[in-house]
């Protein structure tokens, strides 16, 4: 094809680019708001949605039917049975909380499944704030206690690599929390400022132990999944800590339908001064009662409750089947028409086909989409002590590193001119 | 003979669900956060912000006009086809 100056290729040309530009733009804009959310194993709630609301209830939230359904489908596809998954999961659920203020807390309630926590580390942390308005600054981090009585014995001797079995804190109000090891205590180096403190990590269900973190050497500090601003030190004046290696022995066993009650949610904040920067460490502490076993019961609809929502169905009280065939009555009539077209194999396999069809497209879209937000996407430092020297050294007060950009920024416009001008003449 | 015609039954209802299992995994395809984009950002960080700019920028129009070359090409293709 030959291009002169003043044909249509080279006018549609330029458009072309000047599109690119404005819409990376636009795209840009939203990029960085975009949170990758991928799909785990899913299993079912324990309980089912008589606990979530329950929980709910107790802990002075009201939740739409509608909102119920999205708390149970983020409950039920996210789940975690490793330490890693469980920073990921919080990490991600963290991120479902309105705009705004990145230092407030994460969420405003946190409620947990009785019945996950005796499946070890299987927790399932329900987001009830992601659902709502406004934030709750004051929101405790919840420190599970497995067991309302529970027997056992500590042997006193200071945590040490190799280690595995339950750390046990006692705060000075007599206090007892209670965190399980995952595994044996693992070293891990611990990047805090480009500072390597070499920190060991012990894991636990509601966030980690870091043992010099946060300059507070050989100290434990325990941080949360939650709230990456929040951490706590266990000062030596405020509190001890010991190591259990015997098995925990609980005289309740969680039920499905257990009413759980958060009270006695008492917050410590202490101040401490180290390394010329003021810290505030704050401690929540929750005891989660678990009484006896309940059945739930739920008398009343929510249309009842809210009558904004009067025309909304409850949940909990199933639609009514007059004629009994197994089909509600607002499906009665299209029961018999379309059951036996669906369950043709010819039409399943067209629509499996067509729905392979419309997955090929999005997906080529949201390439299409991520290739044009390449641009914007942010830098990640490299941490090399060799490059980062590079990019501060200096000849005769002139930066080597700004020289060497200069040149091949300029030397890539010019080969890109040169291209241009082949192609356009 | 009917167990021919079952295996085909059979056979065609694995391939649904192999379809089915494809259309699931294509959908939980997702770019953000994966490690191309992180080394991206490390190779911005390391370019610079100028340089990358540019060098992504000149990317991206040659894609597009890569696929502008093949849409008016298809859009001749097509042309040759259609009677009219």
């Amino acid at each position: 094809m030959h291009i002169t100056k003043n044909s249509i290729f080279r006018k549609v040309v330029i458009l072309s680019m000047a599109v690119l530009v404005f819409v990376s733009s636009l795209l840009g804009s939203t990029a960085s708001t975009a949170n990758a959310v991928g799909v785990d194993t899913v299993v079912k709630l324990a309980g089912g949605k008589a606990v979530v609301r329950a929980l709910a209830e107790k802990a002075g939230v009201a939740l739409s039917p509608k909102q119920l359904d999205n708390v149970v489908d983020l409950i039920e596809k996210k789940t975690f049975d490793g330490d890693q998954n469980a920073i990921d999961f919080a990490t991600k659920a963290n991120s479902l909380t309105p705009s705004g203020d990145s230092t407030k807390s994460g969420f405003k309630k946190y409620l947990l499944d009785p019945l996950a926590w005796l499946t070890g580390l299987d927790l399932i942390f329900l987001a009830i704030d992601a659902f709502q308005d406004g934030y709750d600054t004051s929101s405790p981090v919840p420190i599970y206690k497995q067991c309302v009585k529970a027997q056992y014995k500590t042997n006193g001797s200071p945590i040490s690599i190799g280690d595995s079995g339950y750390i046990i804190y006692t705060a000075n109000n007599g206090d007892k929390l209670l965190y399980v090891l995952n595994g044996t205590v693992q070293m891990e180096p611990y990047l805090l400022g480009g500072e390597d403190i070499g920190a060991v990590t012990v894991i636990s269900p509601s966030g980690w132990w870091e043992y010099g973190a946060n300059h507070n050497e050989e100290l434990w500090t325990f941080k949360s999944y939650f709230d990456t601003y929040t951490s706590v030190t266990f000062m030596p004046e405020y509190g001890s800590w010991s190591l259990s290696t015997d098995e925990i022995v609980c005289d309740y066993t969680p039920q499905a339908d257990d009413v759980v009650n958060i009270n006695n949610v008492n917050t410590t904040t202490y101040n401490n001064f180290q390394n010329n920067t003021y810290n505030t460490n704050t401690t929540y502490n929750i005891e989660i009662d678990l009484p006896d076993v309940i059945n739930y019961a739920d008398p009343t609809p929510w249309n009842e409750v809210d009558p904004n929502i009067a025309d909304e169905v409850d949940p909990v009280v199933p639609p009514p089947d007059t004629d009994g065939d197994g089909v509600t009555d607002d499906k009665d009539s299209d029961a018999d028409k379309g059951g036996f077209l669906e369950n043709l194999l010819a039409i399943v396999t067209l629509m499996a086909i067509f729905d392979l069809l419309k997955a090929v497209i999005f997906y080529l879209a949201r390439m299409f989409e991520f290739i044009l937000t390449i641009p914007l996407i942010e830098a990640k430092p490299i941490d090399n002590v060799a490059f980062e020297w590079f990019r501060t050294a200096e000849i005769v007060g002139v930066e080597i590193y700004s020289i060497i950009s200069l040149l091949a920024t300029v030397g890539l416009s010019f080969a890109v001119y040169k291209v241009v001008r082949r192609l356009l003449p | 003979m009917i167990g021919f015609f079952l295996s085909i039954v059979e056979l065609i209802k694995q391939t649904i669900s192999v379809i089915i299992n494809t259309t699931d995994r294509i959908d939980s395809i997702t770019f953000d956060g994966s490690a191309f984009a992180e080394w991206l950002g490390y190779a911005r960080y390391a370019m610079g912000d100028p340089l990358y700019i540019l060098f992504t920028s000149v990317i991206l129009i040659s894609i597009g006009v890569t696929l502008w070359t093949y849409l008016l090409k298809g859009i001749g293709y097509i042309r040759t086809i259609l009677p009219w």
